[in-house]
């Protein structure tokens, strides 16, 4: 469904009403996800009590009030703050929110990518250093040493990079994800040319083949989504009009994707011991130790997919409720006339 | 009540399917509220949120779903699934190098003279890009619009043409490398994993044992099997097609004329032609042939092909004139030359000995950065003509994207399938089919055939294959290979894109084929190849060897074969080795006579006693082949009679067993009501009544077990006791048999070596006097001779004088001349034994060898460091056969 033309001035009341509820409905979500993960890393890195922790748990002693309340208005302020700035700002169409929406999407997807790139490379040569023994020959026996240890190349190595990507991923727009594709076919094709050549195998080319496949297809995802890559059974689907569509695509959101992304945040995140929560914690690696050390990067992979996942649903909320309230016109391009 | 949550679970998922939402997340998005749902009323009406699941809670479910979707890239095991994204990238940049529309010309020029020879190119092609590309939609797309127009205007039949280029364009399906392969493999092989456990828990049930022996275990499968599996079904099927097409156009002459070619046939049409087929074929042997050459791996064999459609692309589709194939030259002269050096040297990087293979290193090393150039170039070009490498990769991540997303969907619907006990009712809904193996078989291509109407492969492969495979695989009656079931699902899935109404393969063609050609014209078109399709099933169905020998002989012949001891080829192997003695006894009879003969005078005693005693064991060998023999027979003529009664028992058992675990859910509801206020005095009664028919109707089956059973069924575990024991009798014995033997031949073959070392044993004197300034150096010097030495057969009386030695050196007060002393020991031990042994290279060694070359391919045969080439293949073939074992169990 392409879309042709913007409505110029669409007020009717009616139009009005779906605008912010639509709107605070697709910001709301997105918000408290960012929320939920301060929270979260408040709580399992920095020991904050928690909401849950503080308020619906016995042992109400732990950790300080003021904290708590913080942490509980946190969650409680989002939907008026929300719902103030929709009432503020009620010219905005949902067709704008939703492109921006998609930007921030696009945004979050282009830092992850920097930060497996430059990470995978950067570790890429520490580990061959550690498994050829260089480490301590080049930079001396401390940081040699250290650079042995998952949570000092994680803290020192890692975290930098990130902070890094924060900042290409914002400046340059073009480059994202789609790039890992060649450079699987390169970091394999490398292995190849090891083995073959030079019957010189390590864990660590394995690991970085590993490292951004995983990436390709967890952080492609939202931008297929964009897309319509998505594949749809079309048994019905196709044969309809958009609005059949529009309605199918909200509805399937707030049903279908949406629970699919909170499961993975509550269920992987949450608490100390959690699934997603405590390989981060631990710095985890692989059994061989002379890999590279990224597993509980890997980890964090899940976050940013149902992060990523989450703005995209929201953009595409509000893409389709545009479309049913005739914000915007669209040509359909369903099989019909295909099918003669 | 779980029950009615799978039904709700079942319900949700089809209409959030069939709503159009992405399958990727209705999926999931359905079992997650399915879960909630029934953590909700299991907390309002029963007061607990995990009682209305088969065990466990919503939130264990919920994490096994979120750990599954981790499991997908956190484990090694999974690597396969990378060859996915390599695949695709190369099926892309191939579509967007043209090699199709090039190949359907050059074809189309070679075939169209014969009678239906467009059809028979169409065909041709579709294969040839089956093996390259492999994109269903590309393919059809390129021959609907190049080959479609041809045939019409040629006369074609509209329905032959269209069903020709739909049906080709499928191949891409089940011709390696397929994707569909590599997800039934990751699905198939812990499914397998699964199917053993359940095969050896049956075995204990069944015979008390605990271990249960591996040939009875379930064949696995990896992705590269599943690859060498299809090649052969693949063929068969384009065989059928080119028959089905010559056999209509002399049939039915004017439905497939023959196309003149106007042009002549000159250098300038060769040169043509090689352009248009060497690249490809040259890929397709290069991907194919090192995964079936069993050199690369499945990802590494994606990796090379990547690699390749760059190359390929890096000249196709460069616009200047200038240095077109210069890139790819670099590139392919540097693989010549490095493969050159590769079979001159062993450039190990870490082992570089020789000043050769140093040499050899640097020079690979310029050869690899001369391919570097070629591959970054093509690349550049690609990048730079009409964005081409940018749209591969986007084509790329959303292909890729979508077809992993909805493995991590149908992780959360497996886990709240099982969730609601959903596994065990297929399990028993599957299991309690009368007819075994083949009818849950046809049952379960069945409902995936029919499936296929509505689905496409990936669904069908991620949500119906890990349910049913594993019982498939457990089924000891037919005892099929995973490779065989995956490639007879995926030829079945195969006809997924051709069946109308939702055929994709229909879908494309339509969308480029001129609106001369009516939509009922293609659905027509493909009723026969769909036909065709279910004959290639039913003769890959009844042909197992058609599968399973590629793989086996692959394995069976590749470096890292199993020598002739493995446990796992004993089957096949006595079955070979059996036959030489049926016809060659006599033989090798005479040839054991003959070296009785042998003069041994020259052994020292105690060998000379333990060859004897090998000969003479070597020639009782019939006796031991008899006893199996007999026990094989017994068991045959046993088991006429004893497997009707078998299959009887073992069906009303497993009625038993169902019964049993529904009494155990009544009972359950009976235990919970004396807590649990929710379940009403009703409700229990009915579950005590449905206890007391229950126990009547397991006494009922039991009593339906015939009295002589348990009587038979000892007796025939007996039979199977004692051929088990007659085998590790022969076994035992033939190795007994051949070791002296072979530690002989192997003894007085070294003697040269062991004759080498005199020299240093004597060098030792000096380095031992030298140990009274440095006895550290001394030592280790002579330690490294020990290690040199330990290496060549006969030494161990010397080496272990010289150990003694080198012990009296050890400590403050180092004994040089006790140390002297033992090394002048073992030179005289060394002198001697090399004298004997040289006078028994003389007298023994040749008649020894003659003896050797009658008995090492059977009583000598388990005791070969290696399969032979020959054996290795009659094997191969004999392990192709699916063999029933269900008396075993």
């Amino acid at each position: 469904m392409d879309i042709v033309s913007v409505l110029a001035q669409p007020i009717s009341s009616r139009y009005k009403h779906a605008n912010w509820l639509v709107r605070t409905l697709a910001h709301s979500v997105v918000v408290f996800a960012f929320v939920y993960l301060v929270n979260n890393y408040l709580n399992v890195w920095r020991d904050w009590p928690g909401v849950v922790g503080y308020f619906f748990s016995d042992n109400t002693a732990s950790g300080s009030t003021v904290l708590a309340w913080l942490q509980l208005a946190s969650y409680v302020l989002i939907v008026p703050l929300v719902l103030a700035r929709m009432f503020t700002t009620p010219e905005r169409r949902m067709i704008e929110d939703s492109d921006r929406l998609s930007a921030h999407s696009a945004y979050i997807i282009r830092v992850a990518f920097w930060s497996i790139v430059l990470i995978g490379l950067m570790d890429g040569l520490i580990s061959w250093m550690r498994v050829e023994d260089l480490l301590t020959t080049v930079f001396g026996d401390n940081i040699g040493t250290n650079l042995g240890k998952s949570s000092f190349r994680g803290t020192w190595v890692h975290y930098p990079v990130i902070i890094v990507s924060l900042f290409v991923g914002y400046r340059y727009k073009t480059i994202s994800v789609s790039w890992l594709a060649l450079l699987v076919v390169f970091a394999e094709a490398w292995i190849v040319t090891a083995r073959f050549v030079f019957s010189y195998e390590q864990t660590l080319m394995g690991d970085l083949v590993r490292f951004w496949y995983a990436g390709l297809f967890l952080f492609a995802s939202a931008y297929t989504l964009k897309e319509d890559g998505h594949v749809r059974v079309d048994v019905i689907y196709s044969g309809r009009g958009v609005r059949y569509k529009c309605w199918v695509n909200i509805i399937g959101t707030i049903l279908l994707a949406y629970p699919l992304v909170w499961i993975i945040l509550t269920m992987g995140l949450w608490e100390k011991n959690s699934l997603l929560n405590s390989p981060l914690l631990s710095f985890e690696i692989s059994q061989s130790s002379y890999g590279l050390f990224i597993k509980y990067l890997m980890a964090a992979y899940l976050v940013v997919f149902a992060v990523s996942m989450l703005v995209q649903f929201s953009s595409m909320l509000l893409k389709h409720a545009a479309i049913l309230t005739d914000e915007v016109t669209v040509k359909d391009d369903h099989h019909d006339e295909a099918l003669g | 009540m779980e029950l009615l949550f799978l039904i709700v679970l079942i319900v949700l998922m089809v209409s959030a399917l069939l709503s159009g939402f992405p399958v990727a997340f209705a999926l999931p998005g359905s079992a997650i509220l399915a879960i909630a749902l029934a953590a909700l009323c299991g907390w309002l009406f029963a007061g607990d949120s995990g009682a209305f699941f088969a065990d466990g809670g919503p939130t264990q479910w919920l994490t096994a779903g979120v750990t599954n979707f981790r499991s997908l890239y956190w484990e090694v095991e999974r690597d396969t699934l990378i060859a996915i994204p390599l695949f695709i990238f190369m099926g892309i940049m191939l579509q967007r190098s043209r090699i199709a529309e090039d190949l359907l010309v050059a074809m189309a020029q070679l075939f169209g003279p014969v009678r239906g020879g467009l059809g028979i190119s169409v065909v041709i092609v579709g294969a040839l890009l089956a093996a390259t590309t492999g994109i269903v939609g590309a393919t059809v797309v390129a021959m609907g619009m190049i080959s479609l127009p041809a045939m019409l205007r040629n006369g074609y039949d509209k329905s032959l043409a269209t069903g020709t280029i739909s049906a080709s364009g499928t191949l891409g399906q089940i011709i390696p490398p397929s994707i569909v392969l590599i997800i039934l493999a990751d699905q198939l092989s812990s499914a397998a994993d699964q199917a053993s456990t359940l095969r050896a828990a049956q075995y204990r049930a069944a015979t008390g044992e605990f271990s249960m022996p591996t040939q009875l275990d379930v064949i696995s499968a990896s992705a590269g099997d599943m690859f060498m599996g299809a090649i052969i079904p693949g063929m068969v099927l384009v065989g059928l097609y080119i028959l089905y097409i010559l056999i209509t156009a002399y049939v039915r002459p004017k439905s497939a004329p023959p196309v003149p070619y106007d042009g002549a046939y000159n250098v300038q049409f060769l040169l043509s032609m090689l352009k248009a087929l060497v690249p490809p074929l040259a890929l397709i042997i290069i991907v194919l042939g090192s995964i079936l050459a069993g050199v690369a791996t499945v990802n590494q064999a994606g990796a090379i092909g990547a690699i390749g459609a760059i190359l390929m692309g890096g000249y196709r589709i460069h616009k200047g004139d200038r240095h077109v194939y210069l890139p790819a030259m670099l590139a392919l002269g540097s693989l010549l030359a490095i493969g050159i050096l590769l079979s001159i040297w062993d450039i190990n990087v870490k082992n570089l000995t020789t000043s050769g293979q140093a040499v050899a290193f640097v020079l690979a090393v310029i050869f690899c950065l001369v391919l570097a150039v070629g591959v970054f170039w093509s690349t550049w070009r690609v990048y730079k003509t009409d964005n081409t490498l940018n749209e591969v990769m986007i084509e790329t991540i959303k292909t890729t994207s979508m077809v992993f997303i909805i493995l991590i969907g149908a992780a959360m619907l497996t886990a709240a399938f099982r969730a609601f006990g959903g596994e065990e009712l297929v399990r028993h809904a599957l299991t309690s089919l009368p007819g075994g193996f083949w009818t849950q078989f046809i049952v379960v291509m069945l409902v995936i055939f029919l499936l296929g109407f509505f689905l496409d492969f990936i669904e069908i492969a991620v949500v119906v294959v890990p349910l049913v495979a594993p019982i498939l695989l457990a089924a000891p009656d037919a005892n099929v290979s995973a490779v065989w079931l995956g490639v007879m699902i995926g030829l079945n899935m195969q006809t997924s894109f051709l069946t109308p109404p939702f055929g994709f393969a229909l879908f494309y063609l339509r969308g480029v084929a001129s609106k001369a050609v009516k939509t009922l014209d293609i659905y027509k078109g493909v009723v026969p190849f769909i036909g065709l399709q279910l004959l290639a099933l039913a003769i890959v169905g009844l042909l197992p060897p058609l599968v399973n020998y590629l793989p086996n002989r692959t394995y069976l012949t590749s470096e890292n074969a199993p020598p002739p001891m493995n446990p796992k080829l004993q089957q096949c192997l006595e079955r070979e080795v059996f036959d030489i003695y049926a016809t060659d006894w006599p033989s090798i009879r005479s040839a054991l006579d003959a070296a009785n003969q042998i003069d041994l005078s020259a052994l020292p005693d105690d060998m000379h006693e333990s060859i004897q005693q090998a000969l003479i064991l070597a020639g009782q060998t019939d006796e031991k082949i008899a006893a199996v023999n007999n026990a094989q027979n017994i068991i045959d003529d046993a088991s006429e009679t004893y497997r009707p009664l078998h299959d009887q028992v073992r069906t009303l058992q497993r009625d038993i067993l169902r019964l049993n675990t529904e009494i155990g859910s009544a009972q359950k509801i009976i235990d919970n009501s004396r807590f649990d206020n929710s379940i009403s005095a009703v409700q229990v009664q009915a579950a005590r009544r449905s206890v007391t028919q229950l126990q009547a109707d397991i006494e009922q089956q039991k009593s339906a077990i015939p009295a002589a059973w348990q009587e038979e069924n000892v007796h025939f575990q007996q039979l199977l006791k004692d051929l088990k024991l007659a085998k590790l009798n022969y076994r035992n014995h033939v190795d007994n048999a051949y070791q002296p033997i072979q530690e002989m031949i192997q003894l007085l073959t070294d003697v040269d070596r062991l004759a080498t070392t005199e020299n240093e044993v004597k060098a030792l004197a000096d380095i031992i006097r030298s140990a009274s300034s440095n006895a550290e150096t001394a030592m280790a010097q002579i330690s490294e001779l020990e290690d040199r030495m330990a290496d060549i057969a006969g030494s161990e009386n010397t080496v272990s004088l010289i150990a003694k030695a080198r012990r009296a050196l050890r400590g403050n007060s180092a004994d040089i001349s006790a140390a002297l002393d033992l090394q002048q020991q073992s030179l005289t031990q060394l002198q001697q034994d090399v004298a004997w042994m040289r006078q028994a290279q003389k007298s023994v060694l040749p008649a020894l060898l003659e003896l050797d070359q009658h008995i090492a391919s059977n009583i000598g045969l388990r005791l070969q460091p290696a399969l032979e080439h020959d054996l290795a293949l009659s094997i191969a073939a004999c392990q192709s056969v699916h063999r029933d074992v269900s008396l075993s169990f």
